[in-house]
């Protein structure tokens, strides 16, 4: 039964994707003009990645670096006057490694709940049977730009019990209404209506036809959205800053900031027992690379498996199935 | 074949989801586990702001249990980092949600403000070490107590008196430029176009910073800031705390305002004439504060700096050695030995006004005032401040402490509190060991000369005078709109990039006092008198 | 009990009933979502009352006398509001102009590529500064635009851009797009990677060129998510982001880069005026809400695309 509704979803965009085949024979002439493009087209591309590379080059040999050189502007290429105290220092820092633990506890089961929440809500709301969907879509973006403030969230998280409890970075942001409205507007394009009255015809509800037939489809905003909300929990650095009275709680944002922010209180005048602050200052300056060098890797390792299904058509993607 | 696999990613999220499900039971359970523990006695929330990034978690101080023990209490901490505080501050403030115990987290302001904290005043008879600290310090107990003697907030005493503004200069190059200690304003801008061409520290390069500053601060004139030359004009400076950070001095029982003074114009003068024949960095009054610490301490090779403020040698890391406290320079040679004075806010160090409160009608008062009278305790402030008896400090007789070497031997690993603890050093304490004394008191004697020029609390802010609640919102609503305004103006005087003192001088002066300026002396002038009136 | 609900639905009047019933499954999926949403962004908003009110610590957020408007009237009076208003306005709107444009831009781009391989690279590139932390942003300005020993700064002139108020706009916005262009052209380009292959090609065959492909097959397929995006930022145009405004603030660029928030970070949280601070914040998320408004109903006039 599911196998005919699959393709029955699929038939209504045969006409169009025959023309794959008979495209083959039709391989045009590369004309100049479209040559020239190519060029232009490469040395923009190699602009963009020097623009956007050197800057994080130079985080990484700065990490190996000299701090007194990098202060002073002498480490530009290659990294000067090596060493690895910087690193010495961060992988014997308790801190840092039990923020990492946290932080990485913190993103996965919030990633979850959120792709548990916001994906059947952006799907309910991408039905034009939603009762009240207008009205329900305002008042969820009415809350991205209307907040009742730190402190009345304050005494709400107090009540809840909230306050120094790991739960504050998971529940209160389970639903980022910026994602939900992409995830809506992705089921609204994405997924051909044709699909819809098919599942009907075939007796689908609701329920099933989003775990059965959308979700399989949706592989790519999953994974967008997936992405977004992990990077969000990662970097999240409010939460802890505000919510949290325990050092064996904060996520490594804050651990990073404490240690680089260290540095700011100076300026700040927050300081008054100064007598320690240019210590901490050579701590920060020795460490502060390398820390975003260790922060940031989790990151970037996780992009490339999830890349996949952006390159992926999603429609295109069903029909191979 | 299409079904298989579509029944399959459906499976494959929802083991995935349930995976994840029980990742997060698991860990909410390993949070909860700690709280587990429950027994008889009461369990106390004690909250401490600080900042842990370098030291031991607070809870494996060996004294933390014998804490414990003298309060008959379970204490529960909590931790809150230095640049998370303003934020939690607020909240906490506003929700009148505060711990039973706050360790170095509201002042005497905030008592005030806020109907949160315990009146300590009557329950000081229970707290004999606290007793016995205002007995010795009675400008301490000034210091936290309003008008009417009430306190709501303890200070602590550090270990060592006096202001930790100093002008450090690199005495090794002065010698080997064969140079004599600048006595003048002039003299030291000869001293420092010596050390911007001379190579002083002899890698061939010309790397040198004859003399750095730290930026100009949108919220006033703070520690280190530049305007504490204005000490060589006379004007007695208070760098720490009070008003002086916001423009205004004490001359003679005369509160009075420096931002448009005379004196204030000539020190701009001098340092835009620093800064046209580049003795200063260009940059130096935008430059963030980590840039000024880490010039500070030069090259691996060598030193990099000839002048700057700090708190004494060590600031210049591995080239400490070569520096030495510079006494305060005339602004002109003409001004007498006895007209340049140097930072009155060495009380400002010595004790500082939050570092403890009690919340109000708090269940268990009678174990807390256990705990606050332990914390007081000689012997407990020592371990407090610099680690655990014996393993990090040895008691010699019973008011003699030796500082272990290994507190100090890592810069970066703090073991105990620090300068964030609650407690006081007796006069009749000693500590051994200890470099930052030694070296502070050394920079201190190069500026003996210089106290000796005025009267403290005459010639400065006594640190007990406050204003009250609705003075105080007048003053520093006035205030955040005079620095505004008025900084990004002072900068470009003092860095050259004008040197408009006519017109837009003028200008200047009727907008800083159009926007409260006197109203801010005369507010100061009337609480200085009422705590001069105030019978002790 | 399946003859009663049967027996509801049949009934014309109740025809809310009957949806119900109908789509309860839809509103079942969308329960938890609205649930969090309620309890996290609706509760607290009781809050803002305080803003209306003498904050009194003695009778908590809700007590305190009600003065009304005077807050509102003592900001908007108040001898900085035009420099606050202007220099919001002059920093968020030209990130907001940049940060529309050039996602789309590099998103266009990227899909140009023949290899995918090049792409994966290319696109993995763009997007890593979005993970650097503003803390870490600022400090590495500060060191490629010190006059005397950063890479940019010394080809800047002798006075450091920083300390410059009419370079801390252009500084603020270049940083932004260095920062979030490639992050934000993800979701170009997952549009775009749904585009079908049969329709370049039938576009090809038509005899269509590069420029032509972009213009009339890439361009209308991102166009609904541009539009989303546009309005969404639309309702951002007087925020600007606390925390990175905040590290970049000097004394010398002080007239240039005091925004909305720093202000209101000065006065609420600095300085304890819970409800003069709550005020502004007000006031500025009502000019954001209007913005928003007008943004949503042109584009549903226009594009019939719209947030709600």
């Amino acid at each position: 039964m599911d196998d005919k509704l699959i393709e029955g979803g699929i038939v209504a965009l045969q006409p169009e994707s025959s023309g794959i085949k008979t495209n083959r024979h039709v391989h045009q002439r590369r004309t100049a003009y479209d040559w020239c493009i190519d060029v232009l087209l490469m040395v923009l591309v190699a602009v963009i990645i020097v623009a956007v590379v050197y800057p994080l080059w130079f985080v990484v040999i700065a990490s190996f670096s000299d701090q007194t050189l990098v202060a002073t502007g002498k480490v530009t290429l290659f990294p000067s006057g090596f060493t690895l105290s910087g690193y010495d220092k961060i992988f014997s820092n308790v801190r840092v490694w039990s923020g990492y633990k946290n932080t990485l506890i913190y993103s996965v089961v919030g990633t979850a709940l959120n792709l548990v929440v916001t994906m059947p809500a952006a799907f309910a709301l991408s039905r034009r049977e939603f009762p009240m969907r207008r009205m329900v879509m305002f008042l969820f973006t009415f809350t991205m730009y209307f907040a009742g403030g730190l402190i009345p969230n304050y005494v709400l998280f107090k009540q809840l019990h909230l306050l120094n409890n790991m739960w504050v970075f998971i529940l209160p942001g389970a639903v980022s209404v910026w994602n939900l409205i992409i995830a809506r507007s992705f089921f609204e394009t994405s997924i051909p209506e044709d699909l819809h009255d098919a599942a009907q015809l075939d007796g689908l509800n609701d329920f099933s036809y989003f775990l059965r037939v959308v979700i399989p489809l949706s592989s790519a905003i999953v994974a967008v959205i997936g992405l977004y909300y992990f990077v969000g929990h990662w970097n999240d650095y409010f939460t802890g800053l505000i919510y949290i009275r325990d050092d064996a709680k904060q996520p490594l944002q804050n651990i990073l900031q404490s240690i680089l922010l260290g540095s700011q209180t100076q300026t700040t005048g927050q300081v008054t027992a100064g007598v320690d602050i240019q210590q901490l200052q050579q701590l920060a300056d020795q460490i502060k690379y390398g820390v975003i060098i260790i922060s940031t890797i989790p990151l970037l390792v996780l992009y490339p498996f999830l890349q996949k299904y952006f390159n992926k058509g999603v429609l295109i993607g069903a029909v191979k199935g | 074949m299409t079904h298989r696999s579509v029944a399959c990613t459906a499976q494959r999220v929802i083991a995935m989801v349930s995976a994840l499900a029980a990742l997060a039971a698991v860990a909410s359970c390993g949070g909860n586990s700690s709280e587990a523990g429950s027994n008889e006695k009461p369990v106390i929330k004690v909250l401490v702001q600080y900042d842990s990034t370098n030291r031991l978690p607070i809870a494996k101080n060996q004294w933390v249990s014998t804490l414990e023990s003298k309060c008959n209490c379970t204490i529960q901490w909590q931790i809150v980092q230095q640049n998370a505080w303003a934020q939690q501050k607020s909240a906490i403030l506003a929700s009148g949600d505060v711990p039973d115990v706050s360790i170095r987290a509201f002042n005497p302001d905030d008592a005030a403000k806020f109907p949160y904290f315990e009146n300590l005043k009557p329950y000081l008879k229970q707290m004999p070490n606290v007793e016995a600290f205002f007995k010795e310090n009675p400008s301490a107990k000034r210091m936290v107590s309003d008008i009417q003697g009430n306190l709501e907030v303890l200070p602590a005493g550090m270990p060592s008196g006096g202001s930790n503004q100093h002008w450090m200069i690199n005495k090794t190059w002065l010698d080997k430029l064969g140079l004599s200690m600048p006595t003048t304003w002039n003299e030291l801008i000869q001293v420092l176009e010596a050390f911007k061409t001379q190579d002083p520290n002899g890698n061939g390069k010309n790397d040198e910073i004859p003399f750095d500053v730290t930026a100009l601060g949108t919220d006033g004139f703070r520690w280190y800031t530049p305007m504490l030359a204005l000490g060589s004009t006379g004007i007695v400076t208070q760098a720490q705390g009070g008003p002086f950070q916001d423009g205004i001095y004490v001359e003679k029982g005369k509160v009075k305002e420096w931002l448009t003074s005379n004196e204030f114009k000539q020190t701009l003068q001098w340092y835009a004439k620093l800064f046209k024949a580049g003795l200063i960095p260009e940059n130096a009054l935008t430059q963030d504060g980590s840039k000024y610490g880490s010039a500070l301490t030069g090259t691996k090779e060598v030193a990099t700096v000839g002048l700057a403020f700090a708190y004494q040698p060590a600031a210049f890391g591995t080239h400490a050695n070569e520096y030495v406290a510079m006494p305060v320079p005339k602004a002109t040679a003409s001004m007498s030995d006895k007209d340049v004075v140097w930072d009155a806010s060495g009380d400002y160090g010595k004790y500082e006004n939050y570092h403890l409160a009690v919340k109000k009608d708090d269940a268990h008062m009678s174990n807390i005032l256990k705990m606050v009278d332990a914390l007081y305790s000689p012997r407990m402030s020592v371990e407090q401040y610099y680690g655990d008896i014996p393993s990090l400090v040895t008691e010699e007789s019973t008011n003699t402490y030796k500082i272990s070497d290994k507190v100090y031997s890592d810069p970066n690993v703090f073991y105990s509190l620090g300068p964030c603890f609650a407690g006081w050093f007796p006069e009749s304490l000693k500590i051994k060991g200890d470099p930052n004394i030694t070296a502070r008191e050394k920079a201190e004697a190069a500026y003996a000369s210089a106290y000796g020029n005025y009267k403290v609390n005459v010639d400065s802010m006594p640190i007990w005078v406050k204003l009250d609640d609705t003075d105080e919102k007048t003053f520093d609503g006035n205030n955040t709109q005079i620095l505004n305004y008025a900084i990004p103006l002072i900068a470009k005087w003092m860095n050259g990039s004008s040197s408009d003192y006519g017109q837009a001088w003028q200008t200047y002066v009727s907008q800083v006092n159009k926007l409260g300026l006197q109203q801010n002396v005369k507010l100061w002038q009337k609480w200085y008198d009422k705590y001069e009136q105030q019978k002790v | 009990m399946g003859e009663l609900i049967q027996r509801l639905v049949d009934s014309s009047q109740s025809r809310i009933v009957h949806t119900l019933v109908k789509s309860w499954r839809l509103l079942a999926m969308a329960l938890p979502a609205m649930f969090f949403v309620g309890l996290f962004a609706y509760v607290p908003m009781y809050g803002v009352q305080i803003a209306f009110r003498e904050y009194d610590p003695l009778s908590g957020l809700t007590g305190g006398k009600f003065i009304g408007l005077q807050y509102f009237k003592q900001f908007v009076e108040s001898p900085v509001f035009w420099n606050i208003i202007t220099n919001t306005f002059r920093i968020s709107l030209g990130t907001l102009v940049l940060g529309f444009f050039a996602p789309i831009i590099l998103a266009l781009l990227i899909n140009q590529l023949g290899s995918q391989k090049v792409k994966g690279f290319v696109q993995t590139i763009t997007y890593m500064p979005h993970f650097i932390s503003t803390v870490v942003i600022v400090s590495m300005l500060n060191i490629f635009l010190d006059p005397q020993s950063g890479l940019l700064g010394k080809s800047l002139g002798a006075t450091s851009v920083l300390a410059m108020p009419n370079a801390f706009a252009p500084v603020y916005w270049i940083s932004e797009i260095w920062q979030h262009t490639g992050w934000n052209a993800i979701i170009y380009l997952a549009a775009l990677s749904s585009v079908d292959v049969s329709l370049y090609e039938a576009a090809k065959m038509d005899g269509a060129g590069r420029l032509q492909l972009i213009r009339y097959v890439d361009l209308p397929t991102i166009m609904p998510t541009c539009v989303i995006l546009l309005i969404m930022n639309m309702g951002s145009v007087l925020s600007v982001g606390f925390e990175k405004v905040w590290l970049m603030q000097n004394a010398l660029n002080l007239p240039a880069s005091e925004v909305i928030s720093t202000f209101t970070y000065r006065i609420g949280i600095q300085s304890f005026q819970f409800s003069y601070g709550t005020a502004i914040g007000l006031f500025n998320t009502m000019i954001n809400f209007v913005f928003l408004i007008i943004a949503n109903g042109i584009s549903r006039k226009v594009t019939d695309t719209s947030i709600f």
